[in-house]
């Protein structure tokens, strides 16, 4: 298996659902600040096919541990940073009912791809707001590791996307729509992404706050199998409807603990199992 | 600030309790016991012996050598020893039959005034599964004692990992088959040899683009002759 073969990291672009949508419309005032702490876990052995239909496959496992933060350097301009610390991806040992190993099992632990993203208002103030964002996909995982390397941590690949987020609160501020439009521009021949997101958030009770969240990814079809730099069954071409649920919870006015299951209701070379993800945050 | 150190620990140290490489078991695919007759003879002459084989694969679907009996329709045109000698007697056609318990398969034959000997060559081309993007034309002769499979220039599959190629009797699986190598590249002419001891030009009927990590055919294509 060459360095141009290797397993997915489909599952890592569900962790997008909850970072393209922080904050909204809303840049993040200058000053302010929110850092999480989170940890995901993916363990699928089912798989959306190219033509969109679910196949078992052998158990893949993703397991993300990183950090988020995001920091208003003006009122209107804000950065953020998702930060794949450590990143693991495994394949589970094939063995036959009748005891035989057909497979043994592989594993890689690296740093994962980072994200660098800026986001400034273009509409603030208002019932309706408007942000713009420009997302710098870092490409610091392993592409090819494990004993057969075909196992990722990244894709290999540097994208830059741009962002269109609108927002609007309701009920006295209880409650939030966020709305997505997003391109993807991918290098190294992967397809470039058209991403439509929405997000409806509220107050449920004090101190908690519950948010559906519901990404589109799309791809637009202009790269090449044949001629990305990592494997085709998982990184080109995917396409995804992510619905997460999500829920957090104050523990006070700085920290906080949240939770998510986030899966794909369709997609195509999407790992189809749900993602779960637990992190603490903090509010600055 | 204390109580959320503990929670951020708790979440560090529990990625080491969910994050370790875990067993599949596959159950074992039980498919009929199946005799293959691996043959080329068109024709036998008249007073010409020819001896022909067979491969037999059990209940899961592997190879494995078993007693094979032979019979023939009708000894006045075709004998055949219960070993698969064959003599050609008189000109017609007759039906050659190999069978392992309640396995069997047969061929039709013709005896005539010359031996022939069909090309040993065989082709086909690949379609594509599951929207997978694979196609191109191969072919699959004998080399001296080795058994080699050709992939024409047209040849394209598309990326993958760890894919490789199979001859198999199934065209999704690859259970009882046997494995020519690692895909060498996803377009373009390419050759894999084995040795004629692992499989005949006859053995099997199908040439499988397969990934082996996750047990997913991605292209597939049966021979035509």
């Amino acid at each position: 298996m060459k360095s141009t073969n290797h397993i997915i990291l489909s599952g890592l672009l569900m962790l997008m659902t909850s970072s393209v949508f922080a904050g909204g419309g809303w840049p993040t005032p200058k000053g302010k600040g929110y850092f999480k702490l989170s940890q995901y876990v993916l363990q699928a052995n089912q798989y959306y096919s190219p033509s969109g239909e679910i196949i078992d496959i052998a158990t893949a496992g993703i397991y993300i541990s990183s950090i988020y933060g995001e920091y208003g350097l003006t009122d209107r301009l804000g950065v953020s940073a998702y930060v794949p610390f450590f990143s693991r991806a495994t394949l589970n040992e094939q063995v036959s009912s009748s005891g035989t190993l057909l497979a043994e099992g592989d594993a890689v632990n690296s740093l994962g791809d980072f994200d660098i993203s800026f986001k400034y208002g273009l509409i603030v103030n208002k019932p309706i707001v408007v942000s713009a964002s420009l997302t710098l996909g870092l490409p610091f995982g392993n592409p090819s590791g494990g004993s057969t390397e075909i196992l990722q941590t990244g894709d290999g690949e540097f994208n830059v996307m741009l962002s269109l987020e609108a927002s609007r609160s309701f009920n006295g501020g209880k409650g939030y729509i966020n709305t997505l439009l997003a391109f993807n521009n991918r290098s190294e021949n992967f397809s470039d992404e058209l991403r439509l997101g929405i997000e409806v958030g509220y107050n449920i009770a004090p101190k908690w706050n519950a948010a559906l969240k519901v990404l589109s990814v799309n791809s637009l079809n202009n790269g090449s199998d044949l001629e990305t730099p990592a494997n085709g069954i998982f990184s080109n071409n995917i396409e995804y409807l992510a619905i997460t649920p999500e829920v957090n919870y104050s523990l006070n006015e700085r920290f906080g603990v949240s939770g998510s299951i986030g899966f794909a209701a369709s997609g195509r070379r999407v790992l189809a199992r749900p993602a779960y993800s637990l992190g603490v945050f903090m509010k600055l | 600030m204390k109580r959320i150190k503990t929670y951020a620990i708790l979440l560090l140290a529990g990625m080491g309790l969910v994050s370790c490489i875990g067993t599949d078991v596959v159950e074992d695919i039980i498919v009929e016991q199946t005799v293959s007759i691996s043959q080329r003879l068109e024709t036998l002459a008249v007073g010409d012996s020819y001896q022909f084989e067979a491969n037999f694969f059990d209940e899961m679907g592997e190879q494995s050598s078993t007693e094979i009996t032979w019979t023939s329709n009708n000894e006045a045109v075709m004998s055949i020893t219960t070993s698969g000698l064959a003599t050609g007697v008189a000109e017609g056609n007759v039906w050659i039959s190999a069978m392992s318990g309640a396995a069997r398969d047969s061929v039709m034959v013709s005896v005539g005034q010359n031996t022939v000997l069909a090309a040993a060559e065989r082709s086909g081309s690949f379609v594509g599964l599951r929207d997978y993007n694979v196609s191109g034309n191969f072919t699959l002769t004998e080399d001296g004692d080795n058994l080699v499979l050709t992939f024409s220039s047209n040849f394209v599959a598309s990326r993958g990992p760890g894919l490789f190629v199979y001859l198999s009797n199934n065209a999704t699986r690859v259970t009882g088959g046997v494995e020519m190598g690692q895909l060498m590249q996803n377009s373009g002419a390419q050759t894999y040899t084995i040795a004629l001891t692992e499989a005949q030009l006859d053995t099997y009927n199908h040439v499988l683009i397969y990934c082996r990590p996750f047990g997913v055919a991605f292209g597939t294509g049966q021979f035509d002759n």
